[in-house]
């Protein structure tokens, strides 16, 4: 299998999680997420237990408000960005294991919701900061990544695609819920893709069980990546833990 | 510098326009360069409309707002448009019209839900201007407002800014957050896809915060007054009560210390307080936890406190004199989720809060006076866009007697809740997955569509009762 990604944390989530499977890595929500338990605030802990499940590979992703996103001034999109990339040097710093990939390609996503509308200026502030940024004097080792929806009506892939768009990594999408399959056995690759809208590579999808019980939640989502395309090969890499 | 727009006592009045006052014309379009403000706001705006409007004093018939952008490289910018809703018993046409375009950010509403405050931003060859403009949240018209210049600010200058309305709505503090880029220049990056190296272009990037205030009553800006607070974060969080401006800072971590310096301290997040109209705190004290991002929901309490509300589960409440905190764990809020949600925290007139997380299908009433004891705790299925745009997710009547939220993941739809019961009173779908829910002054709710007509009005009873399409897609609703 691939990863999960969680709004919780790993530690809160693991191991009742592994009877989906055990994963290759675990996307976790950094800064500025203000919905979600973000990693940087227990850092150490959460990358004990990304290790303690085997998958020892971490991919950062930040959801900000999502009103921010249809803002048309790039300061919106730089400020996000630039508490996003902070919270990935306190993590980095704080755990003495974690490294950054041997490649020096480190994909960092911007979750865009379905509904939401990202704007050209937005998108430019974001992903311009995030491309241009010496991580720790490695260079410019981080990647912009987009969390999308390419079905959504709104302003999304066009908007990656623009010739005036700063550079994307690569797109991650969620795939509606498939007949038959639940996360133990998710469909295969098949991903909605950008089409003519982008020419960035659905790289990542994201499968998730509809629960419609009140009180009745999961905790984790499955994610597979491009079968050319060894994702963790640009993740953090949570390298030992004793 | 200070430079103030002026007072329009009855709305209605022209602008005297004065050195770098706001001149807002009748039907004015500010057009111009990129940067340039553009509002449209004007006092007949909604000559239309304000008939209506004046005959009801305090009128169920208060027009709402529609935030958004038209698309993704839209000319012009992050738009207001305002409608009034229809009646309940005479639904008529809603008609948009435009309130302002190229806003630099998410408008800030009075508590009271009487003003609207609007902000645009231009850069000059010599600086910067910032451009307030208040809205009458009643009549749709432009009330006041005016125009803060910053001189000296260095050349591609990032500006944010975050308004505050005071408690007593006389003040509306401006919290500026400036950051500086140096060292700019284009480096080679390759691209893994292609292995061709491209060309990017970074720079050093430093923020700090200024503060200015906007006195409604005599039209005029006090400020700005620079914090040396560099290097911040440009996210902040902010409140503010009828006398002091609260604030929530945290230090940009690279700068607290290296990988092979001293050991790691975690940047931790400053809590500050200012008394409106000044830039010396009055205190600043660390304040542990979450870094302020901005987008979380800050609110003051009857109480006197002053609430945060992080990872969608705790409460951090604050002293308003002292700064100090404590961390207050949601019971009921207190559930793993796979997706982040759209969280809400919302004072009530009798002291409660009411709270939403969409993403866990969990709306609760808290009291702040009862260490935040839930009165009321309302289960939910997750809707479809727990997260996405716009943020309103779930809407209390204004009795507080029922709770309506978005329909489940499968049905779509309204979704009504009795709060005494918590059992599901009403519930409206035909298959289509709203993204937001609000209800209006008129007590009508507004429900989002993704697909046209995107705006739905349904009786406080989920019965549909009219339809109105814009080309804005909604990411907010006032």
């Amino acid at each position: 299998m691939g990863g999960y990604d969680t709004a919780s944390r790993v530690q809160e989530v693991w191991p009742a999680a592994s009877k989906y499977g055990h994963p290759q890595y675990w996307v976790r929500y950094f800064a500025p997420s203000p919905g979600d338990y973000l990693l940087e605030d227990a850092a150490v802990s959460e990358c004990q237990a990304i290790w303690d499940s085997g998958g020892h590979y971490l991919s950062p992703i930040s959801a900000p408000a999502q009103y921010n996103l249809s803002s048309t001034h790039s300061a919106t999109g730089l400020a996000d960005a630039q508490a996003f990339v902070s919270a990935m040097i306190t993590a980095y710093h704080k755990v003495r294991p974690l490294l950054l990939p041997d490649n020096g390609i480190l994909c960092c996503w911007l979750d865009q919701e379905y509904s939401t509308s990202l704007s050209l200026h937005y998108w430019n502030g974001w992903a311009g900061y995030i491309n241009g940024y010496d991580f720790g004097g490695h260079g410019q080792v981080l990647h912009a990544g987009l969390y999308c929806s390419p079905d959504s009506p709104y302003p999304n892939c066009s908007t990656i695609g623009s010739a005036s768009a700063h550079y994307c990594f690569g797109i991650w999408t969620p795939e509606d819920q498939a007949c038959g399959h639940t996360l133990r056995n998710p469909p295969p690759y098949a991903p909605m893709t950008c089409g003519s809208l982008a020419s960035t590579r659905v790289i990542l999808w994201q499968f998730h069980e509809d629960i419609e019980y009140p009180g009745c939640h999961l905790t984790v989502n499955v994610d597979c990546n491009w079968s050319n395309l060894n994702f963790a090969r640009h993740c953090f890499n949570v390298s030992s833990y004793s | 510098m200070l430079r103030a727009g002026d007072r329009r006592g009855s709305g209605l009045s022209v602008a005297q326009p004065g050195p770098g006052a706001l001149r807002i014309s009748r039907r004015s379009v500010l057009a111009g360069g990129a940067g340039t403000a553009a509002l449209i706001a004007s006092p007949d705006l909604f000559s239309a409309l304000r008939e209506p409007a004046a005959a009801s004093a305090g009128s169920i018939r208060s027009a709402f707002f529609l935030y958004g952008v038209t698309g993704a490289a839209d000319p012009a910018g992050a738009t207001v448009r305002a409608a009034r809703p229809p009646a309940l018993r005479h639904p008529a046409r809603v008609s948009l019209r435009p309130v302002a375009t190229r806003l630099a950010g998410l408008p800030a509403q009075s508590a009271d839900r009487s003003a609207l405050a609007l902000i645009t931003t231009e850069e000059r060859s010599d600086g910067a201007a910032v451009t307030l403009t208040l809205v009458d949240m009643l009549s749709g018209t432009a009330e006041s407002g005016g125009t803060l210049e910053l001189p000296d600010l260095p050349p591609a200058t990032s500006l944010l800014v975050t308004p505050v309305f005071s408690a007593d709505f006389a003040t509306v503090a401006l919290v500026l957050s400036i950051t500086v880029p140096t060292s700019m220049r284009n480096v080679s990056k390759i691209n893994p896809h292609t292995g061709r190296a491209m060309t990017v272009p970074t720079a050093t990037w430093t923020s700090h915060h200024a503060l200015a205030y906007f006195d409604r009553g005599t039209a005029s800006f006090t400020g700005p007054y620079h914090l040396s607070d560099a290097p911040s974060l440009a996210l902040v969080s902010a409140a503010a009560d009828a006398r002091h401006l609260y604030l929530w800072t945290v230090k940009e971590a690279a700068a607290v210390r290296s990988r092979n310096g001293h050991p790691w301290q975690d940047p931790v997040p400053r809590f500050s307080s200012y008394p409106l109209g000044s830039g010396t705190a009055r205190f600043c004290v660390p304040a542990p936890g979450p870094w302020p991002t901005g987008g979380e929901p800050v609110a003051m309490l009857a109480t006197g406190h002053i609430a945060r509300l992080v990872n969608g589960r705790q409460v951090l409440l604050y002293s308003p004199r002292s700064g100090e905190g404590r961390q207050i764990r949601l019971a009921a809020l207190d559930v793993p989720s796979t997706k982040p949600g759209a969280v809400t925290l919302a004072p009530r007139p009798d002291g409660t809060v009411f709270i939403n997380n969409p993403a866990i299908g969990r709306a609760v009433i808290a009291d702040p006076a009862g260490s935040f004891r839930e009165t009321a705790v309302i289960s939910y299925p997750r809707p479809a866009g727990p997260f996405g745009g716009p943020c309103g997710k779930a809407a209390l009547s204004q009795d507080g007697r029922m709770v309506y939220v978005l329909g489940p993941a499968g049905a779509g739809g309204l979704s009504a809740y009795d709060i005494r019961t918590g059992v599901l009173a009403a519930s409206y779908s035909h298959g289509e997955h709203y993204t937001g829910v609000y209800q209006l002054a008129s007590s009508v709710l507004l429900a989002v569509s993704p697909t046209r007509p995107q705006l739905v009005f349904f009786t406080p009873s989920l019965m549909p009762i009219g339809t109105a399409d814009t080309d804005v897609r909604v990411a907010a609703v006032f």
